[in-house]
């Protein structure tokens, strides 16, 4: 992490709409240096509209961004960028390929080789690089575009679903490097619409909704905000539960055998449970917080419709 | 400036270093000569013999006597298709095809060694027509009352009869020569000698000096008035579109297969479009210079280089330019509007009916270059640098220097005009995926901020 206060990305009060649909509405945000902050949203939230108006390849109607403390396209150079829509000029070799990526961010020829060997290395694929790009598999493809997006060290990374289309395997590969990249003080933006990937990466969180901002703080501190306790019950039999006092709402989930009791603020955890497995035979009993799935639900169900 | 040249570079390496240019700008035009003239030379077709009878019914003795001379094997005549170096170009064109047609003709003309031309009474025309049918004579000629008749105004006929399987050679040749031997006995019956009056007949040459309207003259040249201007056009024409094509594909390409916008994430949609504007600019220098080379070497064996001067040269490659400029920004506005090529070709289609108006307008433009419809298309873009290009090479005197200086301001502008809104198209349609923008659509992509 640096101390620069400056914030990596700056935007305010920014709007973009597209027709009569507004993509993105009148919202602010700020991206601290050394930050893995993750874009999240359903589908059609304005996740990318947002990435795209940071990578300044369309502009915001209203408001302004700025990027590493300049106007965004200045600061082309300084970003990396793993977009949505994956595509690279299929009969290229991925070596010409990194060579002319990397010299339009700015690197020499050199350079840009050498980085390009030592990151398909890293991403265990240092054999694809004489071959044409046609000739890799969608995952293989996928790594080499996440190479393009890193390959000129730049101090502000946005991937935009990273993920998508990695099997497990190399999907953990990834989310290695880019937490390696974090630990270097790189600021990261990662989005995504599988929130649990979020949990796992990231320390801050941008929620978003119908190009709406529902939430923007650190994970921990959301966690806080949102602290409920919940004690999950895997019944052996089935069958509901007696009344256990301290409980505010059960959900029952998989046919009666899950259930899951919503604590008040007050009541002991531990007397619960003990109660829980007086009352009938279990599998389990544990004592969870809510995730951020399950936030995020909350909130945009406590949205009123548009 | 600098990922403006990266871009450019990499377009052009990434066309003119493939297999698919080579082969579509050198193996393929140098294919098409080899095989015109590998046809010209093996490819001769058979033809079989003109031989046994031609009878000939109520013909003169003049008649047959001259039949029989045109029909009768030529004598061998040394065979040459190098043109005299010492004449105009004119001269050199027309005779070279002169002796290729006489020696297109002397090929194709049936062996009449074994000929015999037999006059005949009308008594035994059925007859001979069964010989004829059977095979068994070459050909049936009836000379109908007065053809010979050199006092007639009626042109007359002869009717002739040839076997069921007579070639068309054979048909040709005595028809030709049925109709020759008819003059030539007319014009002896007038007391003339054929060969005389067909020397007569011969055409003089011409040879037409324009006067300089401040001094001077210069040869006129038939040549320079039709080929060269066509020449041009014909070039720019090829140049630029072939260029604005590959600048077209370029753009569907990135944006077909998703690279677009790893592209736009390194540089703005403006150095891109320049970058691509650039390199394919190059592309078409590349060929034009090849054609141009080829020319070169044409003009320099008709020795007809001096058609050209120098500055129509610098202007044509100025025009050029502009040329190019306009044809690419209508491509890359395409190219950024569509998903992929069919979309292209249903758009491609109202902008080839603008851009095949300089072919439209090639007559009437070399045939009046300082005309109405000539000064007035020079201004109407995006045909004009293409009808600049015509009445420069067309026009016997130099334009009018004020008229040259407007035509390159005013297409300048327009060129820059149309880069500016390609730009904005190209800059929103990138992105877009999905139906093809109607031309409202695209006005405002070009209003977008």
């Amino acid at each position: 992490m640096t101390s620069d206060p400056t914030p990596t990305i700056s935007m305010r009060g920014v709007t973009k709409r597209f027709g009569d649909v507004t993509a993105v509405d009148a919202f602010d945000l700020d991206v601290p240096p050394g930050c893995l902050i993750g874009f999240l949203g359903p589908n059609g939230a304005g996740k990318s509209t947002t990435i795209r108006m940071i990578m300044s390849i369309i502009y915001a109607d209203h408001g302004d961004v700025r990027v590493l403390g300049r106007s965004a396209l200045d600061a082309k150079d300084r970003i990396g960028y793993l977009p949505e829509e994956r595509g690279l000029y299929r009969r290229m070799r991925v070596r010409t390929l990194l060579r002319y990526i990397g010299r339009l961010k700015g690197m020499s020829t050199s350079d840009a080789d050498g980085a390009a060997a030592v990151w398909m290395d890293r991403l265990e694929l240092p054999e694809a690089l004489p071959r044409r790009c046609e000739e890799l598999s969608k995952g293989q493809q996928q790594k080499v575009q996440f190479a393009a997006s890193v390959l000129h060290e730049p101090e502000l990374i946005v991937l935009d679903e990273p993920f998508s289309g990695l099997d497990p395997v190399n999907a953990t590969l990834l989310s290695s490097v880019i937490r390696q990249l974090h630990d270097d003080g790189r600021t990261i933006v990662f989005s995504t619409h599988v929130l649990h990937q979020a949990e796992q990466l990231c320390d801050r969180i941008f929620l978003i909704d119908r190009g709406t901002k529902l939430l923007d703080d650190d994970l921990n501190a959301i966690r806080e905000r949102f602290r409920e306790r919940i004690v999950t019950v895997d019944l052996r039999d089935g069958g509901p539960l007696p009344t256990i006092p301290g409980v505010d709402r059960v959900d029952q989930r998989d046919e009666d055998r899950q259930v899951e009791l919503h604590l008040s603020d007050q009541c002991d955890e531990r007397a619960v449970m003990r109660a829980v497995l007086d009352a009938a035979p279990v599998r389990s009993v544990a004592l969870r917080e809510p995730t951020l799935e399950e936030i995020f639900t909350k909130l945009v169900q406590e949205r009123p419709a548009s | 400036m600098k990922k403006l040249l990266i871009v450019a570079m990499r377009e052009f390496r990434h066309t003119v270093l493939t297999k698919a240019f080579f082969v579509g700008s050198v193996v393929v035009p140098v294919l098409i000569v080899l095989v015109s003239i590998g046809a010209g030379m093996f490819l001769k077709p058979n033809i079989p013999p003109l031989q046994g009878t031609l009878a000939v019914v109520d013909g003169s003795d003049a008649f047959v006597q001259n039949l029989q001379s045109e029909l009768a094997p030529p004598a061998a005549t040394p065979k040459t298709m190098v043109p005299n170096l010492d004449g105009s170009p004119d001269d050199m064109v027309k005779e070279v095809i002169e002796q290729s047609e006489a020696a297109k003709a002397a090929e194709n003309r049936p062996d009449t060694s074994d000929l015999q031309i037999e006059p005949h009474s009308a008594d035994d025309i059925e007859a001979l027509k069964v010989a004829v049918r059977a095979g068994e004579a070459a050909g049936l000629m009836v000379v109908e009352s007065g053809t010979l008749d050199p006092n007639t105004a009626d042109r007359g006929n002869i009717a002739i009869w040839v076997a069921p399987k007579a070639p068309p050679s054979h048909l040709e040749l005595i028809e030709d020569g049925a109709a020759r031997a008819a003059v030539d006995a007319r014009l002896q019956g007038l007391g003339l000698e054929p060969d005389a009056v067909r020397a007569a007949m011969k055409w003089p040459g011409t040879n037409v000096m324009r006067l300089g309207s401040s001094g001077g003259e210069k040869k006129e040249s038939e040549a320079a008035r039709m080929l060269i201007p066509m020449g041009f056009m014909m070039l720019l024409w090829v140049v630029t579109f072939t260029g604005g094509n590959y600048l077209m594909m370029s753009t569907i390409e990135e944006k077909s297969t998703r690279a677009m916008e790893v592209l736009l994430s390194a540089i703005s949609p403006t150095q891109l479009l320049a970058g691509k504007i650039v390199g394919f600019a190059a592309v078409s220098a590349v060929m034009l210079g090849m054609y141009i080379i080829v020319a070169a070497v044409v003009m320099t064996v008709f020795a007809a280089l001096d058609l050209v001067t120098p500055g129509d040269l610098v202007l044509a490659g100025v025009f050029f330019v502009l040329a190019y400029l306009m044809v690419a920004a209508i491509m890359a506005g395409i190219g950024s509007a569509v998903n992929d090529i069919t979309e292209a070709q249903s758009l491609m289609g109202p902008a080839m009916v603008i851009l095949i108006l300089p072919m439209l307008l090639m007559p009437v433009v070399t045939e009046d270059p300082n005309g109405t419809v000539a000064v007035v298309a020079s201004f109407v873009p995006p045909v004009a640098p293409f009808v600049m290009v015509l009445r420069i090479a067309a026009s016997p005197e130099p334009l009018p220097a004020l008229e040259l200086v407007a035509a390159i301001i005013w297409i300048a502008a327009c060129a820059a005009a149309m880069i500016w809104a390609a730009g904005r198209v190209f800059r929103v349609g990138v992105l877009m995926q999905g139906k093809p923008p109607s031309p409202l659509e695209l006005i405002r992509w070009i209003r977008y901020r």
